[in-house]
């Protein structure tokens, strides 16, 4: 009897062992998770995308408005929202437009791009964890992207779209020859810090954008 | 995580039930291996060790054959600091964080040199079996990643010394193969090396 319950008890310590053990296996051997380590600069992505049939050094003259698109959830009132920063981006915007030698005109001086601003302010987000994919984010009306762009909608981003506007094409549609896009690791654009930073840094990253102007 | 309570089921049987035949010899064995990964895998994460936990279990059907099965897993991941990475029509500019894992599940099989009694017994083997492999690469917060099974061998020499009755040391080296290739990494190989303890079970 002594014999057995030994043995019984030998097993299981080997068998519990052998549970602790499995469970350190299922647990230990995840991957990563960025959330946990990056600092919210660390997590900001910025996305350009471009139309590669295009010279931009074609392009002289621009035209931006004097206000965001803002996407906001059902029901919120986002037009009010963070004016300061929206002429903030505005501004920067307009500031690297004229470093890279393009001038900005007003939209009835027949101007050959026009640009857009939307801020993506909704407090829900696309799937977690995805691959990169191919998205037509055909909102607004009037202009649509080639299906190459990769885009990916996420709550906080400040998307920068960039129109030929004295080429229209089929229907008198407007193409989106470049677009860019701020993505807030964070989700909440609170930072003025870092979207400025990074709608800048749209600019710098697409080397090919040069005004006939010079840049 | 399925396949991991399957194998523990597996290995709780291994344990529970008795061996037969002249030799009813039994280990299961714990090991930590660290890994050299080459080829794709290397460049896809520098400089950091494919390092990770093994248990395997071995029935020995005569001192000089056993049978067995191994798992565990190798693992690293490394971020970068922030890059712009261009492809076709465009270019991302972020923090990449890049991780990789390899759980092989494999049958064994050994030849062992030296007897019941030998204070040492080197050792060679194959493992054959699949391989389950993870890729992730990370954008800021933002993965692709794809989980995919191989097959793979595995052969490996390595030495046990029985230190008691109830337990002892071993360590080999191996190298892990499997076929696969997806996206940056094209390849998969590493050599690895480990160091365990084993328990006999009767």
């Amino acid at each position: 009897m002594k014999t057995v319950l030994l043995n019984y008890f030998y097993f299981s310590k080997i068998q519990i062992l052998m549970a602790f053990g499995f469970t350190v296996l299922a647990t230990s051997c995840m991957g990563p998770n960025p959330e946990d380590f990056l600092t919210p600069e660390e997590k900001d992505v910025y996305v350009s995308n471009y139309d590669p049939e295009v010279d931009f050094s074609s392009y002289k003259t621009y035209t931006l408005p004097d206000f965001v698109n803002v996407i906001t959830n059902p029901g919120d009132s986002g037009t009010e929202e963070r004016k300061s920063i929206d002429i903030a981006i505005l501004n920067a915007i307009s500031d690297e437009m004229q470093k890279l030698g393009y001038v900005r005109v007003d939209s009835s001086q027949n101007p050959d791009l026009g640009l857009q601003v939307t801020k993506v302010a909704v407090s829900y987000t696309g799937i977690d964890y995805s691959p990169i994919y191919y998205y037509d984010p055909y909102y607004g009306g009037g202009y649509y992207y080639p299906s190459y762009y990769v885009y990916q909608v996420r709550r906080g981003s400040v998307i920068v779209d960039m129109l030929d506007v004295k080429n229209p094409v089929q229907n008198n549609q407007l193409k989106v020859v470049w677009n860019g896009q701020f993505i807030d690791g964070l989700g909440t654009l609170s930072s003025d810090e870092r979207i400025l930073k990074g709608v800048r840094s749209l600019f710098v990253q697409s080397t090919y954008l040069k005004g006939s102007d010079g840049g | 995580m399925k396949f991991i309570k399957i194998l523990f089921v597996f290995f709780f049987l291994f344990t529970a039930t008795k061996g037969f035949g002249q030799y009813n010899e039994r280990i299961i064995k714990l090991s930590y291996g660290a890994g050299f990964p080459l080829g794709d895998l290397g460049k896809f994460i520098e400089n950091k060790l494919f390092d990770g936990i093994g248990i395997e279990g071995r029935y020995f059907l005569t001192d000089k054959v056993s049978l067995g099965i191994s798992t565990g897993w190798n693992t690293f991941s490394k971020s970068y600091e922030r890059a712009l990475y261009k492809y076709d029509n465009g270019e991302i500019s972020a923090v990449q964080t890049r991780f990789f894992r390899s759980i092989p599940i494999l049958l064994t099989g050994h030849y062992y040199l030296g007897n019941y009694e030998s204070k040492f017994k080197p050792y060679a083997g194959i493992g054959v079996g699949a391989y389950q492999l993870h890729y992730e690469k990370w954008y800021g917060t933002f993965a692709e990643g794809k989980d995919s099974w191989s097959f793979g061998v595995r052969p490996e020499v390595g030495i046990m010394a029985p230190l008691s009755e109830k337990v002892g040391i071993d360590f080999n080296v191996r190298y892990n193969y499997a076929v696969y290739s997806y996206n940056d990494v094209e390849d998969f190989f590493y050599p690895e090396a480990t160091l365990g303890v084993f328990l006999y079970l009767d």
